[in-house]
Parts: structure tokens; sequence; C-alpha cells
């Protein structure tokens, strides 16, 4: 089963990148048609790690976004060669499908009543998410509205997991200035959770 | 927030962020000047420089918990040979370490992401020669600890090759005998650390392993203790006390997140050793919510092991063939089991080596120490349930025991036990009635004794929660229990008396007092009901007064202020003389009075004058000297001149002539003076009385403030000087006196206002500012203080206003707006919001509409014209949709104003 499903099928390849292509260029539409492909393919790489698939492998968040990128991306297509175009996307789309699970998950517990979690995990970690993702979504929209660029910052770093150094990249700035711009963008969304 | 105003929060930020902290107070001083919002912005931030709450992203947590160890990878300075297991804590690896210098086999136990990886490393390391100390046979030893590079903490300890105990006695069919040899083992271990002041916290059969030589070892000790505690030096809780515990043997003292102790350890041994000798667990879990396996562990009794065994369903794990199993237990081992269960860590065995001793007695054939669960130990739970039915079924059960010969001893001991069970509920009660009453009453007016009241309201809560529940219907009982959480209410939430500062703790404490009431009027005697009636009476003022307080439940103090009346209507009625009597109708009609006032200045005056002066003057007139009297002449007369005063005031705002509201302001002072005088007495004769004092002060500060209003600064000056004196003397009694800080702030501003009259603006403002960092310390140290909020938004239209007489109308607009964002925040009632709301808008209209008056340039003018009338129609706007009686008084205001515009601007 893993084996047939890992690599996407040359077509929906191709619908991918074209997708990806609409998105860059501001198709919203675009972007809400990716969304299920992308959460499909982190599932399945977090899966393959759980059946110890590689052993070898140590799973990072950066790590997990490169994955997905080699398995969606068509490498012949010359256009998506360059990672910034892609990490834009990857970026804006791991936020969405990260608050839509907070989301989902949020309303899960609500209407649970009496289906219990696993006893270990209500008991042994209170704050495993120690971020609200939902409420920090809302915040960082503020702070979008005011500083854009900083508000990039924070979602290629947070919710893509990328380093600054790759943030930089995309970013095409100096590492400096994504570190220094992360920190006060970081203190104010931090202060602005508590 | 702007573009520009973001950049300039973030250049200060940058350029401030790496100063040691005194650097940064001078820094954010001379950067920020006298923007207060742009200060308050940057300390937030700086204080949350250090949250590591962004650092982790999602993704990485998502991944780290799926994430795995293979052959040969390294954690810290050991090389993973293979997974042992995984659960909820982590994962587990066989390991060896990798700088070839010992061969030794290790276990690494990888904690999963979620707790505060830093500070459990750091702790890690304080407590690990302690931990490392541990030497014993039975223990498995704690090597090293330390980070992973993925930044979860990990600990390593000697490799055990066993299997779990439980497992084991299957395995090797052990008959109960070896069961309990093997058990003492464990326990020699746990004694052997509890010696040394370790507690493991976390004993069950999967961290109790037993090697294939027969040999028990004790996984994990201290660590649950390292995991759990909260992070010191963080400031940061990372995981509740809750967090890391197994439910199924869980001691009660642990679901209710107190501390761990040896008794702890007990606890969890006697479920291991039910488990071990039945094959199952004293209380089943499964499918239960967190509240409810509480309520299970704390409250269920256990049943006996020896009558679980042989149940049906449990068959397939039981350890032991049951008939023999059941025989076995019944008795000793029972009683064994059992006392290590106890609900109550002191009716359990004291020590492991207690416990372990009784077995090995048990295991030579000697009596044991335990006992089956005494009737004594029964009784007094009943008798907690019950008080007054006790003493029928003691008495029944003596005479139905009377007779058998055999059980006349147990019955005997029963009385004994229940007689002594009574006075230790009595004693609670006693003990808790003088925590409340005696020793805080003793201590109350003491400098700095703020920290240890709070600590004692707290224990006392507890001890009257209990006692509540265990007053059944007794009214006698349910009295008492009323009238100590009332003194509760006061302590926490009083007024004019050294508070504590939980306004909320307050109202909880007065509600639960006049449920109390309520059902011991209800059922009481004729002979009971004047007593209960007043009782009803002193506490529905109490919480009226607290609920104004916090500003909230309009509806609610109504209806007390009416069940108040009615009562007291009642009363009289039977008793017309009672002078107290008449004194509380006093009071009660002062409320009555005052909201007259809310809803218009001439209703509430004839009130005053037909209803309250009639009645002082008759009070006066029965006992002009009481202390009851003088109070409440006080508080007739301070009304007065604070009705008289502010509509003066608005009678100023509507552009009436001078004369009237000169008038006003001069009958305001004729009562301000009488009531100094009356504050004046009560202090001379008791200088040593805070309170007395603090009414001295306010005296003279009111004074100063009715001078203020007529136009006699420097008088005003001089008396706010003495008071200011008076408060200060009052703030460094007790520095926690939030009162006292609350008075300093009114007073500051009192002065800022005399300040603008002599246009002295510097002086002014800097006083304002001195307001409003005394606001900030009791909100800060009372949240709902709605007093010092709604203060704290009037402080900050002054020093708008202020700015905009000073001629800098940009500065003043800026603290209007700020004075609307914070109302917005903060206002807890719709209508209120609405009239702060409202003010703000007709200030800020009232600025440009002065700065439009001063415009050379028409077109200049016109422009400020628009704006005013803009605002100003907002705020009518506002203050219409509130329909309140303070909104209506403002509405004049603004509809004045917007007159005024329309005939200058045009």
């Amino acid at each position: 089963m893993r084996g047939s499903s890992l690599k996407l099928e040359e077509k929906s390849l191709q619908s991918v990148t074209r997708l990806l292509h609409q998105a860059q260029v501001g198709d919203r539409a675009a972007l809400d048609e990716l969304l299920p492909l992308v959460y499909r393919e982190l599932r399945q790489v977090a899966s393959r790690q759980l059946a110890h698939e590689r052993p070898d492998h140590t799973l990072q968040a950066t790590a997990l976004v490169h994955e997905v990128y080699l398995r969606l991306i068509d490498q012949h297509s010359v256009d998506w060669r360059n990672r910034a175009h892609f990490f834009s996307i990857a970026a804006e789309l791991m936020r969405r499908i990260l608050v839509n699970h907070a989301v989902s998950r949020r309303a899960q517990k609500r209407g649970a009543g009496d289906t219990l979690l696993s006893l270990e995990e209500v008991l042994s970690f209170p704050n495993r998410q120690s971020v609200d993702l939902v409420l920090l979504d809302e915040v960082l929209n503020r702070l979008a509205e005011f500083a854009p660029v900083q508000a990039r910052i924070v979602e290629l770093r947070f919710f893509a997991g990328l380093t600054n150094e790759e943030v930089a990249e995309v970013l095409g700035v100096s590492d400096s200035t994504v570190k220094r711009e992360w920190r006060s963008a970081k203190a104010w969304l931090a202060a602005q959770l508590t | 927030m702007s573009p520009d105003r973001w950049n300039e929060l973030k250049r200060i930020f940058d350029a401030v962020v790496d100063l040691p902290p005194t650097g940064q107070v001078s820094a954010l001083d001379a950067a920020c000047r006298d923007d207060l919002e742009l200060r308050h912005e940057l300390e937030k931030m700086l204080a949350a420089d250090a949250s590591t709450a962004l650092d982790t992203s999602p993704l990485a947590q998502f991944a780290r918990e799926t994430e795995a160890y293979g052959a040969d990878q390294k954690i810290g300075r050991y090389r993973i040979l293979h997974e042992v297991g995984r659960g909820g804590m982590g994962a587990v690896f066989a390991a060896v370490r990798d700088d070839g210098e010992f061969e030794q086999k290790v276990a690494v136990k990888v904690i999963k992401s979620g707790l505060n990886t830093q500070a459990i490393v750091r702790r890690f390391r304080r407590e690990r020669q302690i931990l490392a100390s541990l030497e014993h046979p039975h223990i498995a030893r704690l090597l090293d600890g330390g980070m992973t590079e993925e930044g979860l903490p990990f600990y390593v300890m000697e490799f055990v090759e066993g299997v779990p105990i439980d497992e084991y006695c299957r395995g090797a069919g052990l008959g109960v005998t070896a069961r309990l040899e093997l058990f003492r083992q464990v326990c020699a271990a746990v004694s052997y650390a509890h010696i040394r002041l370790i507690v493991h916290r976390d004993l069950k059969p999967s961290n109790i392993l037993v090697t294939a030589g027969g040999q028990v070892k004790l996984l994990d000790f201290g660590i649950s203790e390292v995991l759990s505690r909260e992070a010191d030096d963080g400031g940061r809780q990372t995981v509740t006390q809750l967090g890391l515990m197994t439910p199924d043997y869980a001691s009660p003292e642990q679901f209710r997140g107190e501390p761990a102790t040896t008794a702890t350890d007990v606890y969890s041994l006697g479920v291991v050793l039910f488990q071990l000798l039945t094959g199952r667990l004293p209380h089943d879990l499964t499918g239960l919510r967190l509240d409810q396996m509480l309520k299970r562990v704390c409250e269920a009794e256990p049943p006996r092991p020896s009558t679980v065994g042989a149940r049906p369903h449990a068959s397939s794990s039981a350890p032991i063939a049951a008939a023999q199993g059941d025989a076995r237990l019944r008795g000793d081992l029972d009683n064994i089991i059992l006392k290590a269960l106890r609900k109550e860590p002191e009716h359990r065995y004291a020590s492991v080596e207690q416990f372990s001793e009784d077995l090995a007695r048990h295991l030579k054939g000697l009596p044991v120490a335990a006992r089956p669960a005494t009737f004594g130990y029964k009784a007094e739970k009943f008798i907690k349930r019950n008080r007054v039915a006790v003493a029928l079924s003691a008495l029944v059960l003596l005479t139905l025991v009377g007779g058998i010969a055999a059980t006349v001893w147990q019955a005997v001991r029963a009385e004994r036990e229940r007689k002594l069970a009574q006075k230790r509920f009595e004693q609670a009660r006693d003990l808790a009635n003088s925590l409340v009453f005696k020793y805080h009453d003793a201590i109350a007016n003491l400098p700095n004794s703020s920290p240890v009241r709070e600590l004692l309201l707290k224990d006392a809560s507890a001890y009257l929660d209990d006692l509540a529940q265990d007053a059944g219907g007794d009214p006698a009982l349910l009295r008492e229990v009323a009238l100590a959480y009332a003194k509760l209410g006061d302590i926490q939430g009083k007024p004019h008396s050294a508070s504590v500062g939980n306004t909320a703790g307050a109202i909880e404490h007065y509600e639960k007092a006049a449920a109390l009431f309520e059902t011991v009027a209800r059922n009481s005697p004729a002979s009971q009901r004047l007593r209960a009636n007043q009782d009803l009476l002193s506490i529905y003022k109490s919480l009226s007064t607290a609920l104004a307080r916090a500003g909230e439940g309009a509806d609610r103090r109504e209806e007390l202020l009416n069940k108040r009346l009615s009562i007291i209507d009642t009363l009289l009625a039977e008793q017309p003389d009672n002078f107290a009597l008449r004194i509380e109708s006093a009071h009660t009609h002062l409320s009555v009075g005052k909201r007259r006032f809310e809803s218009g200045f001439d209703e509430g005056l004839r009130y005053y004058n037909e209803h309250v002066l009639p009645v002082l003057f008759e009070a006066g007139r029965l006992a002009p000297e009481a202390d009851e009297t003088l109070g409440l002449a006080q508080r007739v007369y301070s009304d007065l001149g604070w009705y008289l005063g502010e509509e003066g005031r608005l009678q100023a705002e509507l552009g009436e002539p001078h004369e009237i509201s000169a008038g006003y302001f001069q009958r305001s002072l004729d009562y301000y003076r009488r009531v100094a005088e009356i504050y004046e007495k009560q202090f001379r004769a008791n200088p040593e009385d805070l309170s007395h004092k603090r009414g001295h002060a306010i005296g003279i500060v009111n004074i100063g403030i009715a001078l203020r209003d007529t136009g006699r600064v420097e008088e005003a000056l001089e008396h706010l000087e003495r008071g200011r004196e008076l408060y200060q003397e009052l703030a460094k009694f007790d520095p926690n006196n939030l009162q006292a800080v609350f008075d300093l702030g009114d007073l500051y501003t009192a002065r800022a206002l005399c300040h603008v009259k002599k246009r002295e603006y510097a002086r002014a403002v800097a006083d304002l500012e001195t307001s409003l960092e005394h606001m900030d310390r009791v909100i800060a140290a009372d949240a709902k203080h709605q007093e010092a909020i709604s203060y704290r938004v009037d402080v900050l239209l002054l020093l708008g206003n202020t700015y905009a007489e000073a001629g800098r109308l940009s500065v003043a607009l800026g603290y209007y707006e700020q004075a609307g964002n914070y109302g917005r925040k903060t206002s807890t009632e719709a209508a209120r919001a609405s009239v702060q709301l409202g003010r703000v808008h007709l200030n800020a209209g009232r600025a440009y509409a002065a700065f439009a008056g001063k415009q050379s340039s028409t077109a200049a003018a016109r422009e400020l014209w628009g704006k005013a009338q803009a605002e100003l129609q907002k705020a009518a706007e506002i203050l219409e949709r509130a329909r309140t009686p303070e909104s209506a008084v403002q509405l004049r205001v603004v509809n004045y104003q917007l007159r005024k515009c329309a005939s200058a601007s045009g």
C-alpha cells in the first residue's frame, strides 16, 4: 500500500504544478484546491516515519516541508525549480492546514462529551500544544495589517519551519534582517497571546 | 496600529532589548517620554521576549511525535542499539556509551515534547547527584541526563533486563507467599529511598521490573519529581502536579493536586499489592473522565481484596487460583492492603517499612498491626455526613448490640470513637471560627499583616466549605458557618478597611453566607426570627456594597435593597423604639436616596430632605454621641457634599452663570466641614485606629476639593498637602493596603486640578501621571477593582483636557483615544461603557471647539469646528443609545456644547 501511493500520479503532478502557478499569481481558489493535496502528503510523510520505513532518517519540520516539496513538484518543470516560490506558497498552506487542524480538534473536544482521549495523553501532556494556533492565526492577521513583511517571516519560520537562512533566501533579504525582524515580531505576538 | 507606530515600536524594541533590565528602564524613559501606551506596549514585548512559545514550529512537534531513533543513531554520548518501547511520556532505547570507555548497556529515555526542556535539564543537573546517590540493589541507577540535538530532554538509567512485576508473577505462577516476598523487596527499595527523602510518586508494575534471577529493580526513582515540579527559575509552570501520574495507581492527594509524600508511595504500593494478589485494581477507572476518577478515588471505599478475586471476568487475569487466593486474603491481608489504601495519608502506614513489617508478621503467623477498618473510622465519616442523625443511630446501635456479649467491646469502643469523632468535628469548627474571628481581628489593624491574613483566609475558606457540607440541616451550625463566610467576605473586600483586595472572592463568600442565612431564617423558630432577620439585613448590605464595588449585578443590588426595606419595615412595626433598627432603616434609605440622585439631582435632594435627614435627626435626638449616629451623619453629609459639588460642576459645564455653581460649591463645602468635624472627633478619640485616621484624612481632602471649586486654590492646596501626609502614613503602615494606594491616587488628581486652575500645566500632568500609576497598582493587585478601572479612564480624560488647555491638541487627542480604548477593553457593563465612550467624544469635541475659538484664520477655525461637531455628535449618538440616568446628564452637556458650537461657527 505504501509503495503505490507514495508518488503522486503523473497527471495530478501536473495539476499541482499548475495550481502552484496560479496560487503564486494570487489565485485564492488555487490555494484552496492545493490544500487537501498538501495535507495528504504531510500525513503520508509522517505516517511513513511512524512505520520506520527509513529508520536512519530523523524528521524535522524543515525536512518535512522539503520532502513535501520534492513529492509535489514536477522536477521536470523548469519554472518550479525555484524553491523560494514553493516555500512562499507552502508556508501559507502549512499555516492553513495547522490552523484548520487546531480548529477541528477544538470542535472535536467540545463535541466529544464522554469520548475520552487516551488517558496518558490527557494526563501526561496538559500543555502539549503550547500555542493556541487559532488565536495566533488571528493575531498574525492583525500583524499583517501594519507589518506585512514580518507577518510573512513568522509564517515561514513558525508554520513552515524554515530556518532564518531559508527565510532570508525566500524573501531576498539578509540573514541578520530576518533574525532581527523575527525577534520583535515574535515578542509582539507573544505579548498579544498572553 | 499604524505602520509608522509599529516602526517606532520596533526601533525602540531593537535598541533596548539587549540592555540589562535597569538600562532598559532608563532607555524606555528617554524613548517614550509621556507616551504611556507606547511604553506599555514595549514593556509587554520585552517581557515576552523570553517566551519560547513560538520557537518550535507546530510542524516540528508534529514530526517529533512520530519521530523514531534508529540503530546507531546517537543521543548525547550514547549510541542506540534498538528501541525498547514507547508510551505517553516518550520512548525508551537500549544504548551503549559511545566513547568506548565503558561497554555498559544503558536505557535512554527521551521525553516527548510538551515539557519545558530547559527547566527540566537544569533540574536534572541539580538533582542528578542526589538521584545518582541512590545505590541499592533493587533500584536501577540513574546515570546521566541531557538534551537531544532536537531539544528534547532525556535521561539515562542502568539497563534492566526484566519484566513488569505483575507479568513476572503470572508467568512464574507464583503463590501468595512468593508474591509477598517479592513485594517486600520492592518495599525495601522504596524504604531505602524514603530515608533519603526521595519519593517515587509513580510506582506501578511497569516501573517495577523483575529480572530472570527473581531480583526486583525499580525504575525512574525521583524522575516524576524532576519532571513535575514547577520551574522555579523560569517562573513558568511546566506540567501540573496532576500531569505526571498514572491514575490507576495515584493516591487521592495526587488527584487533588497536593504535594506527594512518602505516604503517597505507600498508597501506590497498596494498589500494586492489591493487583498482585487479586489480579484487579481497587478502583476500576476505565472510561471515566478525570473528575469522575477523582471522585471515585477520593470518595469510594475500595472493596476488600478477598471479595474481588472470584469475580468471573477477572478470571482470565487472576493470578492465583481463586479459591486459594480468597481464603488466604481474608483477614490480615485484607486489613493490611486496605490500611495502605486509606484516603487520609495519616491513616495509612506511617512508613513503607511498617507496611513491609506487617507483611512479614503475617508471613510468620504473628498478629498484624492493621485492624479492620474500625467502626470509629467509618463513624467519623458518617458523623461528618450527618451530625444529628448520629446521636440517634448510635443509640439504636447500642440497643441492638447491647445484649450480645461478643460485640459489647466493640460497641463501647464505637461509642468512644463516636465521641471522639464528634469532638474532632467541633474542634474543626472552633478552629475555623477562631481563625476567622479572633486571630484575624487581632492582626487586622497591625502593619504589614496582609500576607499572613491572605493565608489565613485561604485556609479558613477551605474549612468552611467542608463544614457547610457537614452541617446538614442544623440551623445553629449553619448560622455559625454563614457568619464565618460573611467575615471572610468582609476581610476580602470590605471597603474602607485595610483590604487584601479580592472583590470577587468577597462576593463569592457573601453569596454563600446569604444562601445559608436564608435557609436559617426559613427554619428558625419565632424566638430566633429577629436574629435571623438581622443576619439577613447585614449580609444583604455587605453583598450590595461588594457588588457595587465590582460594578456588577445592578439587578441583584436592586433586589437586595427591596429585600432589606421589607425586612426592616416588618421589624420596625414590631419594635418602633429599636435604635439599631432606626439606624439600619436610615442606611437603607440612604441607599435608596443615592439611587434617586442617580436619576436626577432634584429628586435625590428631595428624598434626602424627606426621608434621610429626618431619620438622622431622630437618631441624633435618641443618642447624639453614639458611634452609629456619628457614622450615619458622616455618610449623609458626605453624600450631600458630594452631590452638591457634582451639581455645581454640571451647572458650570452647562454654562450657567458663575453664581449658580458657586452656590452649590459653598453648600458642598459646608457639608464637608461638618463631615470633617465628625471624622476629627472620632480620630482624636482613637488615634491608633486606622479607619478613623483615614476618615480624618478624607475629611480634610474633601474640604480641599470643595475649596478648590469655590476658587480658593491656595487654601485648597494646603488642605490637600495635609491629606497627602496622612494618606502616606497609612500607606507606609501597610504597603499592601490597596485602599491607601487608591486614596493617594485620588489625591494626586485633586491636586492636579488645582494646578490646572493656576495654569501650571506641567505640574498638573506630573500629578495626573502619578495618579495613573497608583490606579495601575490597584488594578494590578485586584483586576476587578471597578472603581480604580473607571477612575483610570477619568484620569486619562483629565490628562487630555490638561494638554488641550495647555495648547497641545494632538497630545490631548492621543489621551482621549487611549481613554476610549481602555474603557472599551475593561468595561463589564455595556451601559457604563457607552457613557464612558460618550464622555471621551464629548471631551475631544470640547477640545476641538476650544481650539477653533482661538484660530485667527477662518478656514482653520471652520475645519476645527467641523471636527468638534463630529465628535460631539458621535458622543450624542452613543449616549442616546445608553439610556441611563448618567448618560442623560452627559447628554445635556453634549447638547449644550453642540449649541455653543453651532452659534460660534455660524
